[in-house]
């Protein structure tokens, strides 16, 4: 379901075709895509985490003293580290031997690369949803609160 | 807070029911050491519809899933995993292969013209060969064996040979036994022969056919333009018997000592003593020929076989099984269509402008030919873009090729869109020309001809020429990969 | 809107009207939601007299802030004008809270009641009526015909209540004549020991009732049946002992008991509502200054109640309220009491009643102020409260809204409170300078255990910034206002426990 996300970081080489198809969910058998979708499972906790960070962040903490241009750095670096070991903590599970399909030329540097496109989109996403106004509006202390001083 | 909490589940469950794959439900479903009929249903549920090529080649037969072939897969998945849930463990049981054979009767026919006495003096490796295949028989088949000796006409006839009669009969096998059964012996018509014995075989009856095959024109005849006519009309004799019934026939060579005489092209006796080729024919229809080869009576004969060479009917080429692999490739593509399917968005490798390969596997075991066939670089032509390199799959554990026997390395240059085509074809192997003989004169003292039989190409293309004629002549099996 | 002119008279008078202008600020009404445009009248010739000054400086600030704002809101919560501003177009009065008395700048009492121009019988009527010596403004013994009367009566509400006399021709009275409708209310505020007071309340309330008889006079008819309220307040401090002052403590206790009696023979039933506050003669003792700069008394708590019966005055529903003929038929005499008389109090010794009227709205303003003071500048242009238009930002705090009449209103707030709480008796419930949680003794703020972090001004914030989000405010002025208004009592209620 999400692998159009997944073929954008292959085409910017973040990591290679064959490691595209396994995310993708070829068998361990290679026989056609219906082995484990990662594609799917590292969209949903890239979602969970961009997301859950930024509500952590403007609905739940929603603190006046914590509302500043670098509070939102601090917490997109922690968003950062989240996206970066669940992604990689999923990825590196499967590359063991009989975790994928044998002809797919899967290494561990590749799965740095899905961590890596992983925490690049949260960031990407954090910036735009905190850009526009209207969920920020939401929150109550950190409505004017985005990558850049706003004021 | 509700209304988020609400929200909240439903994206999640939506999410994460996407999340579902086959292979993950198949492994937690073995979490117990077997799969289920009801767990089966549900794995079979979740592939339903699915229009994926590759999904279709694995689980479907003619449109419909078929969970013999989705267990076939399990088990190869489990074995990935080293999970030990075997076949028998998976709903449903495995179904023994119900041959729709019918039980069928093996007729031994004995040539005992007169050039056969040779392989009968003494104790020879043509008797113990013999007696290991009328035990391989008598053990491993249930039909009745029923041995004869034949020349002009079926001399002598014991039928249902148990382990005793067997025995007795292989006693028996003296030149003084071929002599006191009578018969025409000074010379063969192999194609008379070749007559009775297809004659009685029939779907309950399989005949096995012993002889040296050596032509014996006979002074007054002109050599060559007999083993034309024999030629033709072997040809014909089994052309006709091609038109009612699906015959296959192989031809096996092997070797005994012959001390004796031996009648050369004028059927002049010639004493010799050494080591002579004879052959034993197997003739009945396909799926008795499959099961005899599967049986492994022939294998199994104690003296082993030189060659042997199989005939077939075949109105079409084979089109086997076969499964582009992502092994071995150079240069990148994808398989749109799945892994049978065409070759798309083929890339060269890198820094190359047109170096590309990739390998297909290919499943040959349901041809009657036998593997080695397919081993055989001589049988293949193919497009002339590629070059291609075949193997047998030695690795059968690898799950990847599992089910498949031969590997085809395809290379180019040049990638470029084309249709790629390689065609198996049934050629007269190279050893029948080297074991001819097209003069038997100076037999003696001669070791070469000692090895060669008299005719056996005529005797051999003629058989070639009745199994394999217009359209398609003598292409067995063809593949086609679309490169797009 | 109903109106209420408030009289107020003499030196206690404006007192008494800085507290309650104070109140009105902090955003104190009356009961039953009734609302009034008040009219303050201050009457005393005593111009140099330093409370005067300040509530009248008080007053113009108030004015300012509610006039740019709006009155609906809670602080500055009550709508005040000038005589003047009643009918502006018609009015030739000077835009002023205060009655300026004629004749009495620089001027003798003698040549007032122009004694030069009497025969010698007259002169000696004069004499006898008004004898006696005194002071005068610079300490030096006088006969009291002497007297320079711009500096009061310094108590001689003989001399007082001829001059103040002249009221009922004044501009002033015509003006508040003709601007009175049957709905408003008087309400008079006096000393009964001063001078000014003590001679002014009587004949305010005279020439009020017997407005028919002037010609000059519109709506006099409305005047006759006016609902007047009145407070006397009765002797409060002490003074130290000079005896060359005119003035004399031990001389209180006797005028207050001939006043007494005058008003129980010619005052019942003028006055529908009376209220009376006093307390003991033993605090601490105040210089003894008639001069000028004056009697400047430190704010007491006595000028706070009695300013809580304007309040109470102007609950009262209309039908509570008869007169015939200009008399009152069922006059109302009503005092104050604390549940605890201490020398220094606090809310814990009022009444309930007392506490909850003052306790939040007076909190709401000393926060109001400490946040303006010391957290303002660190959150403007930072928290969303100050960013959301329209903004709080220094183009605000550079207006003469915010650094003249808010920021002076406040300081004067605050030394109001400051003034109370020095004096004997005490009144020092706040401690505005202590940390942000401790400024309310008897209630620190506290937040919930599992915050883990004390009050503070963060908190407020947060508050600040929720209401930001819901309101829709006209201008920087009002919303600054009215968010503070709204968070402060938030605020008071969540953290330090104060509900009403």
């Amino acid at each position: 379901m999400f692998n159009w996300l997944y073929q954008i970081g292959e085409g910017m080489q973040m990591y290679s075709r064959d490691m595209f198809k396994h995310l993708c969910g070829m068998d361990v058998t290679c026989s056609a895509f219906i082995g484990t979708p990662y594609a799917t499972y590292l969209a949903i906790g890239l979602g969970a985490i961009t997301l859950g960070v930024l509500a952590l962040h403007y609905y739940v903490l929603d603190s006046p003293s914590f509302n500043r241009y670098y509070h939102w750095w601090l917490m997109a670096l922690i968003m950062a580290i989240l996206n970066f070991a669940v992604a990689y903590g999923i990825l590196h599970a499967s590359i063991h031997p009989g975790g994928y399909c044998k002809d797919l030329h899967i290494t561990n540097s590749g799965a740095i690369g899905v961590a890596l496109f992983n925490v690049l989109t949260g960031l990407i996403v954090s910036i735009v949803l905190t850009w526009i106004p209207p969920l920020r509006r939401l929150s109550t202390n950190n409505t004017y609160t985005t990558f850049i001083p706003l004021n | 807070m509700n209304k988020y909490n609400a929200g909240l589940t439903f994206i999640i469950l939506f999410l994460f029911s996407c999340g579902h794959s086959f292979q993950d439900d198949a492994l937690e479903a073995a979490s117990d050491g077997k799969i289920t009929k009801a767990e089966m249903a549900e794995l079979v549920t979740s592939i339903q519809g699915e229009n994926d090529p590759a999904q279709q080649q694995l689980f479907y037969t003619n449109g419909k899933i078929d969970t013999a072939k989705v267990a076939d897969y399990l088990v190869g998945l489990f074995k990935t995993q080293e999970l030990k849930v075997h076949r028998t463990d998976i709903w449903p049981a495995p179904t023994t292969a119900k041959s729709n054979l019918a039980p069928f009767n093996f007729n031994i026919f004995l040539e005992n013209s007169g050039s056969m006495d040779g392989y009968v003096a003494g104790s020879t490796r043509f008797k113990d060969a013999v007696y290991s295949l009328l035990g391989n028989i008598s053990n491993t088949f249930n039909g009745k064996l029923n041995l004869n000796y034949i020349n002009s006409k079926i001399t002598f006839s014991q039928p249902n040979a148990d382990a005793n009669g067997i025995r007795e009969f292989i006693q028996n096998l003296t030149p003084a036994t071929f002599k006191a059964k009578g018969g025409v012996r000074e010379s063969s018509d192999i194609r008379d022969l070749l007559h009775q014995v297809i004659d009685k075989t029939d779907n309950g009856n399989v005949s096995i056919l012993i002889s040296d095959f050596v032509f014996s024109p006979g002074k007054k005849v002109n050599a060559h333009n007999y083993l034309v006519n024999q030629s033709i009309g072997i040809k014909i004799e089994l052309a006709e018997k091609l038109k009612t019934y699906s015959l296959a026939i192989e031809v096996i060579q092997m070797n005994s000592q012959f001390n004796g005489k031996y009648f050369d092209l004028n059927n002049t006796p010639i004493p010799i003593n050494g080591d002579r080729p004879y052959y034993v024919w197997f003739i009945g229809n396909q799926a008795q020929l499959v099961a005899i080869r599967n049986s492994g009576i022939i294998d199994n004969i104690k003296t082993g076989v030189e060659h042997n060479l199989i005939f077939c009917a075949q109105p079409a080429p084979l089109n086997e099984p076969f499964k582009i692999l992502y092994s071995g490739k150079n240069g990148d593509f994808q398989l749109a269509g799945g892994t049978t399917g065409d070759i798309s968005e083929p890339v060269p490798a890198d820094g190359t402008s047109g170096d590309f390969a990739f390998e297909v596997a290919t499943n040959n075991s349901g041809d009657i030919r036998g593997l080695d066939f397919y081993d055989d670089m001589n049988n293949y032509t193919h497009d002339g873009n590629y070059q291609i390199a075949v193997s047998r799959i030695g690795d059968t554990s690898d799950v990847i090729t599992k089910g498949y026997t031969h590997r085809i390395h395809f290379s180019t240059k040049s990638l470029r869109k084309q249709n790629l085509t390689v065609l198996t074809r049934m050629t007269m192997p190279g050893w029948v020309l080297a074991c001819t003989s097209d003069d038997d004169r100076q037999i003696k003292g001669d070791s070469a001809q000692m090895k060669k039989t008299f005719g056996l190409q005529f005797l051999l293309q003629g058989v070639y020429d009745a199994f394999y004629v217009a359209p398609h002549n003598n292409i067995v099996s063809q593949l086609k990969i679309n490169i797009k | 809107m109903k109106k209420l002119y408030i009289f107020a008279v003499g030196g206690t008078g404006s007192r008494v009207l800085k507290a309650f202008t104070m109140l009105i600020a902090a955003g104190i009404k009356a009961e039953n939601g009734q609302t009034f445009q008040v009219v303050p009248i201050i009457i005393d010739p005593h111009s140099g007299n330093l409370d005067f000054q300040q509530t009248n400086r008080l007053l113009e600030n108030y004015m300012a802030i509610a006039t740019d704002i709006g009155v609906d809101n809670g602080f500055f919560g009550t709508a005040i004008s000038t005589l003047r501003d009643l009918n502006p177009a018609a009015s030739r009065l000077p835009s002023t809270f205060t009655y300026g008395l004629k004749k009495v700048l620089g001027a003798q009492f003698k040549e007032y009641i122009g004694y030069r121009g009497m025969n010698e019988a007259n002169q000696g009527l004069a004499e006898v009526l008004f004898s006696g010596d005194t002071v005068d403004k610079r300490n030096k013994p006088i006969n009291l015909l002497d007297i320079e009367m711009d500096i009061g009566f310094i108590g001689n509400p003989n001399i007082g209540s001829v001059v103040l006399n002249q009221f009922k021709d004044s501009q002033e009275f015509k003006e508040f004549a003709s601007s009175f409708t049957d709905q408003d209310r008087v309400f008079v505020i006096s000393s009964i020991f001063g001078g000014t007071g003590a001679a002014g309340f009587p004949i305010i309330v005279k020439n009020i009732r017997n407005a028919m008889m002037n010609s000059d006079i519109d709506g006099r008819g409305y005047l006759r049946r006016a609902k007047i309220g009145a407070l006397t307040v009765l002797p409060y401090f002490n003074i130290a002992p000079d005896p060359k002052s005119p003035i004399q403590k031990s001389v209180f206790i006797a005028k207050t008991k001939a006043a007494l009696s005058y008003y129980e023979t010619n005052m019942h039933g003028s006055v529908d509502i009376m209220y009376y506050i006093s307390d003991e003669l033993n605090g601490k003792a105040y210089k003894n200054d008639p001069g000028n700069g004056g009697q400047k008394n430190d704010a007491h708590f006595v000028e706070l109640a009695a300013a809580l019966s304007i309040f109470d005055y102007m609950g009262i529903r209309d039908d509570q309220f008869s007169s015939e003929n200009g008399q009152v038929l069922r006059p109302v005499y009503k005092e104050f009491g604390v549940k605890e008389k201490t020398a220094d109090m606090r809310f814990v010794h009022l009444e309930d009643q007392t506490r909850d009227k003052i306790r939040t709205s007076l909190a709401q303003l000393v926060l109001f102020n400490k946040y303006l003071q010391k957290e303002l500048r660190n959150t403007m242009d930072k928290q969303p409260f100050s960013i959301d238009a329209p903004k709080i930002n220094a183009a605000l705090t550079d207006q003469p809204f915010y650094n003249t009449h808010l920021t002076e209103f406040l300081e004067g707030f605050m030394r109001w409170l400051r003034e109370m709480s020095d004096n004997k008796k005490a009144f020092s419930p706040f401690l505005p300078e202590a940390e942000l949680n401790a400024i309310i003794p008897e209630n620190p703020a506290k937040t919930p255990w599992y915050w883990f972090s004390k009050f503070k001004y963060a908190h407020i914030n947060s508050l600040l910034n929720a209401h930001s989000k819901k309101g829709n405010y006209s201008s920087e002025r009002q919303k600054l206002v009215h968010l503070f208004y709204h968070a402060t009592k938030d605020t008071l209620r969540k953290f330090y426990k104060i509900n009403s």
